[in-house]
C-alpha cells in the first residue's frame, strides 16, 4: 500500500563557483481510470502528511508554486525552467515487469520541474 | 461460449481504451510555462492504432489509424499556446519522448512532450536567448501574406573567373 502512495519532493543543490542553485521539484500520484486521484504527494507548504488521498496535487500550478515560493524565500529569481512529465497508463503486476493488459485502470502520473536560482551578481550581468 | 463472449467484451473495452490524447497545459505561477503532450498507440511498434488530435487539444479527440505524434505537431501546439496567451516567443524549449510496452512490442504507448517558458511582452530584456517559434502554420501564413518580389536578387557566385588585363585568368578574388 505504501508503494501506491504519492510523494512530493523539493531538492536543491548549489554550484560552488557561480553560486547558482539548481532546484528540482517533483510530485507523483496514482489515479483511477486516469481521472480520479487515489493518492498523490502532498504539495502543501506545511504538510502534515507526505501523501494526500483523493486530491490532485500533481499539477503544474502546485509544483511551480512551491518552486516559486522557495525562490522567493531565498530572495533569488527562478529561471531556466523545464518540465519533465511522465504518465503511465499501464499498471504492472506487483513484483513483475508485466502490465495488467487493460490500460487506464490504475494509472501513474509524475511532474518534474527543474529550475535554476541565479544569484544577484549573475542577474545584474544579464541586464 | 461464455469464454468467447467475455473475450470479445474485453477486446471491445480495450479498443475503446486505446485512444490517443493531445493536451496543452499552461501554468501562470510567476512565469508562464507551457507543457504540450501528444500520445498514440502503436501495434508492433509501427502500425498506428490511435493518436491524439493536435488540431483539437484538451478535447479528448482521437484520430484512428493515423500517427500524429511528431515534433512538428508539438511545436504547432506550442505556437498555439504562444498566440492564445499573447506571448512574443519561447525560452528553454525542451522536447522528449516516453514509451510503455505491453507484451514486449505487441502494443506500445508512445508519448511526446514539449516544455517551454512563454516570454510575455516586456520580458524580452531578461538575459538569455528568446527563441521565436515559427511553426509550419505561421510560416505558411507569412508566405501567403507577403507579396512576391518584383525582381529576383542577383546572387553572386563565391568563385567567379576574373579576367585581368595583362594578366592571366584569376579564379578567386577575395
Amino acid at each position: 500500500m505504501t508503494s501506491l502512495a504519492g510523494c512530493f519532493s523539493l531538492e536543491t543543490a548549489e554550484l560552488t563557483k557561480s553560486g547558482d542553485e539548481n532546484v528540482l521539484v517533483t510530485n507523483y500520484g496514482w489515479y483511477l481510470f486516469n481521472v480520479f486521484p487515489v493518492a498523490t504527494g502532498n504539495a502543501a507548504e506545511d504538510a502534515f502528511s507526505p501523501t494526500v488521498l483523493f486530491r490532485n496535487d500533481v499539477t503544474m500550478d502546485k509544483v511551480q508554486q512551491r518552486a516559486q515560493r522557495y525562490a522567493d524565500s531565498q530572495g533569488k529569481k527562478l529561471g531556466d525552467m523545464a518540465y519533465h512529465n511522465m504518465s503511465s497508463v499501464m499498471f504492472n503486476i506487483p513484483g513483475t515487469d508485466f502490465p495488467v493488459p487493460l490500460p487506464y485502470v490504475l494509472t501513474f502520473r509524475e511532474i518534474q520541474l527543474s529550475g535554476v536560482l541565479k544569484n544577484a551578481v549573475a542577474r545584474e550581468e544579464e541586464r | 461460449m461464455a469464454a468467447g463472449k467475455s473475450a470479445s467484451a474485453a477486446v471491445a473495452v480495450l479498443c475503446a481504451a486505446l485512444c490517443g490524447c493531445a493536451s496543452i497545459n499552461v501554468s501562470r505561477v510567476g512565469k508562464v510555462m507551457v507543457d504540450v503532450e501528444n500520445t498514440n498507440w502503436l501495434l508492433f511498434n509501427f502500425i498506428p492504432l490511435a493518436s491524439g488530435n493536435p488540431e483539437r487539444p484538451n478535447a479528448n479527440d482521437c484520430r484512428f489509424f493515423r500517427d500524429t505524434v511528431n515534433l512538428a505537431n508539438n511545436i504547432d501546439m506550442v505556437d498555439r499556446a504562444v498566440r492564445e496567451n499573447g506571448a512574443v516567443g519561447v525560452r528553454d524549449l525542451v522536447s522528449y519522448t516516453t514509451d510503455e510496452y505491453v507484451l514486449f512490442v505487441l502494443l506500445k504507448h508512445h508519448a511526446m512532450h514539449t516544455s517551454a517558458e512563454l516570454v510575455m511582452p516586456g520580458d524580452e530584456t531578461r538575459g538569455g536567448e528568446v527563441q521565436k517559434v515559427e511553426s509550419r502554420l505561421i510560416r505558411e501564413e507569412r508566405m501567403t501574406a507577403e507579396p512576391p518580389p518584383e525582381s529576383p536578387e542577383r546572387v553572386e557566385a563565391p568563385f567567379s573567373p576574373v579576367w585581368r588585363p595583362g594578366g592571366g585568368l584569376k579564379l578567386m578574388d577575395f
